[in-house]
């Protein structure tokens, strides 16, 4: 009986951890599969995790799928990644050196990839700790360690071009072997190092601060390049002039005037619209974009910016009817915008990524929209699968706002307020870069909404299936415009105007009853003393 | 545009209008009381008529005897005239006390009629037909119970009554007795002299138009018989029969220079008690009289009609509005969006009120003064904001008159003693 027992508590255990096991290895692949694997520190902190979508950020600019988890369920799980990048990892399992340290032997074995020049698993440490601890466990690598904290980064974009900044790790740490590339310079102390090198399959950046700018355009170039997996520089990609946000509203002679500048030099532009929702017939409106439409005429191409969320619970359906009715608005005064632009959170959440998915062609900026939560999508950068052209906005490395990678699409937003002399000069600098400027023209786009489709394509424009023509044509303006405002919107607009009427009006009547006053206080002294005093007399 | 932008919009255009509508009267009222004023007022006649005073009484033993004193002395030939007060349904000592003044008096001719819950106790309406009944004059004068008129009080107004066949009433100006008695008082005088002198002065100048105040007025005996008497459904039987006065194609002339003294209440529950009563008084009246505002042959009356119709409905909505929205932006519920709507726009209003009531104290003997300038803007946040209170309070009581089939009750307002300035309760 007792025999029986023990078969059957054994066949039990054994049952539950055949289930678990499973279990457990269906949940190791949750992780989704990707081009490149981010791995994070156990219990990153907030701003670590901010970096780390920094990073998905800027490799999705460059068109890659990218996964990220934290170090712990990473293990087990490299060997599916050709790519992976440990960023700032200090809380990790020591399995996952192991692991680090098999894909490391397996490219090192895989002898016919290696002399193609092409590993089978490359591996990019931001930060020091981790890096240390490897190359203690590995024993194959010398390393420097410098306890100073602020080193200076000096970083070529070109040879005649270089920027400098200071940075700040908890201790450098530099590769001292034979490299085979390295590329910027960090100094700290006495010694020098380097930003970038690699050996073999190991690839190392000291500085994981995304915060700091020149740190930031240095990786994106970095990464490019440690991704490339030919010989010599990746693709090179253009940066486009965008006169951001323009109103309506504002001064139309300023916007012709630059327009115009732009024109002469021949040099290709963005203008960014906002969008705007009723009055889209209003003589203001039709001079505005008679601007548009020459600059579309004249090398220019119309992008639109997207409603400025004002809800706490973002809705999808109320966002892209006003895309929708802001297009049409546009589309009816003959300004066709071909792309949309965005806060860059929006990659980040399931419900604008259903926004953006209306456009092929998506400008991000630099603003943030605090009403978007950025972690409704985890482990992946889920619009990857959308296909967008990407236009990222530059990193500002200094005053011009130019960009100095060209590893993606970059946008160099001018805000049009400035002055005339500041936007030109930026002109000029742009012209002068050796980022190439390209036209939006040059690129297909297309957009539908639930009313429009608009294709381009090999030049060719097509709005629901009819072909639109670009060319600038003069508007005829209505004088007797009727503007249909109602008596209470007329009079709630004129208010501040008839104010002046109104002060007007208190000021004649208070001095018309001061002088009543005066005058009957007159009468009544000569009527009840001066009368009296003679009476008396 | 907000509902918010909206109600405040209302507000403004509608609180600017009525300023600038009061405006308007003030400057009329102004020229008009200067013009009266470089006369005595008098139009001596060949023949004075026979006036019957009527003191309509209910417990008004503390004021009654000063009153019926002041009538005595008028200054109008004696035989000519009758004082006839009704103790309507008094329970304190009113009787004795006109008893007393009538075996003083045994050579005049003082009238006192004592009604019961029978037949009186049932309004001042009531009241005045019970006199009228036994009334001899031509003439019918009328003065509150608490009033002591100026001696010159009633020639002057029969004697302007008789100088136009086609004046219905003559009206004269009643000022605040008690005006020191406490800051109430204080206010209700400058009310007083703002909404009801310059006002009706205004109103006269501009249309020939005023409203009987309900005491110092003289009004023909012909015409109170032709619309058969009192209406004693009415609360404010005086704007009701001016109403009445005017369809029949009658004025009214206002004659400031006729003066009578009268008490106000002096504590805020009977001040608040007496105003509504007039509140709904007024309401009874506009309802009644609405049909005549779009009637070709009502005439000038069609003028008062609206007037009422603006101070009841666009005054009392507009300042309920403003109010609201000031409350409710303080507490960051509402937001007004306006462009132009400012304090400035608050601040001008302001002043234009303060100048507009300045203006008639300043056509006054010992009213215009720093001391007053100050008492206007405490009363225009204070005592001015508890007249919506007074309407809304009226408004909801009228409603409920009508729904629960109630009959009007004229409530009295009770009386102090001046003397030693502690009010007497004799209910």
């Amino acid at each position: 009986m007792m025999f029986k027992k023990i078969i059957c508590g054994i066949l039990i255990l054994t049952f539950t951890s055949i289930i678990g096991v499973s279990a457990w290895a269906e949940e190791r692949h949750a992780i989704p599969d990707g081009e490149i694997l981010v791995i994070y520190s156990d219990g990153a902190d907030k701003a670590a995790m901010q970096s780390v979508y920094d990073i998905v950020e800027l490799l999705t600019y460059q068109s890659f799928k990218v996964s990220f988890v934290s170090a712990s369920d990473s293990v087990g799980e490299l060997d599916r990644f050709s790519y992976i990048i440990c960023y700032q990892l200090e809380n990790y399992p020591a399995e996952l050196l192991e692991e680090l340290k098999t894909l490391e032997q397996k490219t090192l074995e895989d002898k016919p990839i290696q002399d193609s020049g092409v590993n089978r698993y490359n591996i990019l440490f931001m930060g020091n700790q981790c890096i240390r601890d490897y190359l203690d466990l590995t024993n194959h690598m010398d390393y420097q360690l410098n306890n100073i904290r602020t080193g200076k980064l000096t970083y070529n974009f070109t040879d005649l071009l270089s920027k400098e900044s200071l940075v700040e790790e908890n201790y450098f740490l530099f590769l001292k072997s034979s490299l085979d590339y390295t590329s910027g310079k960090i100094e700290v102390g006495n010694e020098e190092g380097y930003y970038c090198s690699s050996y073999g399959c190991i690839t190392h950046i000291p500085v994981s601060d995304l915060s700091d700018k020149l740190v930031k355009a240095a990786f994106i170039r970095e990464v490019a390049k440690w991704k490339w997996p030919y010989k010599g520089d990746p693709h090179t990609y253009a940066q486009y002039i965008v006169l951001n946000q323009v109103y309506p509203f504002q001064d139309p002679d300023k916007l012709l005037e630059i327009v115009e500048y732009l024109v002469d030099k021949k040099e290709p532009f963005v203008i960014s619209v906002m969008p705007i929702y009723s009055n889209g017939n209003y003589p203001a409106m039709k001079q505005f974009c008679e601007v548009l439409k020459y600059a579309q005429a004249n090398g220019g191409t119309i992008i639109m910016h997207s409603p400025i969320n004002q809800m706490t619970t973002f809705d999808k359906d109320v966002i892209n009817k006003y895309i929708k009715i802001a297009l049409q608005i546009y589309m009816s005064q003959g300004v066709y915008p071909v792309a949309l632009q965005v806060p860059h959170n929006w990659i980040f959440n399931n419900d604008t990524i259903e926004v953006m998915r209306h456009f092929s062609t998506i400008f991000t900026t630099d603003e943030v929209d605090v009403l978007v939560d950025e972690t409704s999508i985890f482990n992946t950068n889920e619009i990857y699968k959308d296909g967008h052209k990407w236009v990222s906005a530059a990193v500002k490395l200094d005053d011009t706002n130019v960009s100095y990678t060209k590893v993606s699409s970059t946008a160099v937003y001018l805000d049009i307020t400035e002055s005339t002399k500041q936007l030109k000069d930026v002109i000029n600098i742009c012209q002068a870069s050796n980022v190439p400027l390209k036209s939006l023209w040059d690129v297909d786009h297309s957009f539908w909404t639930e009313e429009d489709v608009l294709n381009y394509k090999n030049h060719i424009m097509m709005l629901n299936n009819k072909r639109i023509d670009t060319k600038f044509v003069p508007v005829n303006y209505d004088k007797n415009f009727k503007y249909n405002r109602n008596m209470l919107k007329r009079f709630s607009k004129d208010l501040s105007s008839e104010n002046h009427k109104l002060i007007i009006a208190v000021v004649i009547v208070s001095l018309i009853f001061l002088s009543f006053i005066f005058i009957a206080r007159s009468r009544n002294r000569h009527k009840f003393f001066i009368k009296n005093d003679s009476k008396d007399d | 545009m907000s509902i918010a932008d909206y109600l405040s919009l209302y507000a403004i255009v509608a609180i600017w209008g009525l300023m600038f509508i009061n405006i308007f009267l003030s400057i009329g009222g102004f020229i008009y009381i200067l013009k009266v004023n470089k006369t005595d007022g008098r139009i001596p006649l060949k023949e004075y008529p026979m006036v019957s005073i009527m003191v309509p009484a209910h417990n008004e033993s503390i004021v009654i005897r000063k009153t019926v004193l002041a009538l005595l002395e008028f200054d109008y030939p004696l035989d000519r005239y009758e004082i006839i007060v009704i103790n309507d349904n008094s329970t304190d000592n009113s009787a004795e006390v006109l008893k007393e003044l009538q075996a003083r008096n045994p050579h005049r001719k003082l009238v006192v009629i004592n009604t019961d819950n029978v037949i009186g106790g049932k309004g001042k309406s009531n009241a005045l037909n019970i006199a009228l009944s036994v009334a001899s004059g031509s003439v019918i004068a009328i003065y509150d119970a608490d009033n002591t008129p100026a001696s010159d009080a009633l020639a002057i107004l029969v004697e302007n009554l008789m100088s136009d066949d086609k004046l219905g009433a003559v009206i004269g100006k009643f000022r605040t007795r008690n005006r020191n008695a406490s800051i109430l008082t204080r206010f209700v005088n400058i009310e007083t002299l703002a909404y009801q002198c310059m006002n009706q002065a205004g109103r006269y100048f501009f249309f020939k138009l005023c409203t009987i105040p309900g005491t110092n007025f003289v009004i023909r005996r012909s015409i109170i018989d032709k619309m058969g008497g009192w209406d004693t459904k009415a609360l404010s039987e005086d704007t009701e029969i001016s109403f009445r006065l005017y369809r029949m194609g009658y004025y009214i002339k206002f004659m400031p220079l006729a003066v009578t003294w009268e008490q106000e209440p002096q504590l805020l529950k009977q001040w608040f008690k007496q105003r509504t009563r007039w509140a709904k008084g007024n309401i009874y009246v506009l309802i009644k009289n609405f049909k005549y505002a779009f009637d070709k042959k009502a005439g000038s009356m069609r003028l008062d009609v609206f007037y009422y119709a603006l101070v009841y409905i666009l005054m009392l909505t507009s300042l309920i509005c403003s109010d609201s929205i000031f409350v409710l932006g303080i507490l960051g519920l509402c937001h007004v969006t306006l462009g132009g709507f400012s304090t400035l726009l608050w601040g001008m209003a302001v002043l234009l009120f303060i100048l507009n009531i300045l203006i008639t104290l300043s056509v006054e003997k010992n009213e215009f003064s720093f001391q007053s300038a100050m008492l206007i803007i405490v009363m225009l946040f204070t005592y001015s904001k508890l007249w919506v209170a007074v309407v809304v309070n009226a408004a909801i009581s009228s409603i409920q008159d009508k729904v629960y089939h109630k009959d009007m009750v004229w409530d009295k307002t009770e009386r102090f003693d001046e003397t030693s300035n502690h009010k007497s309760k004799k209910n």
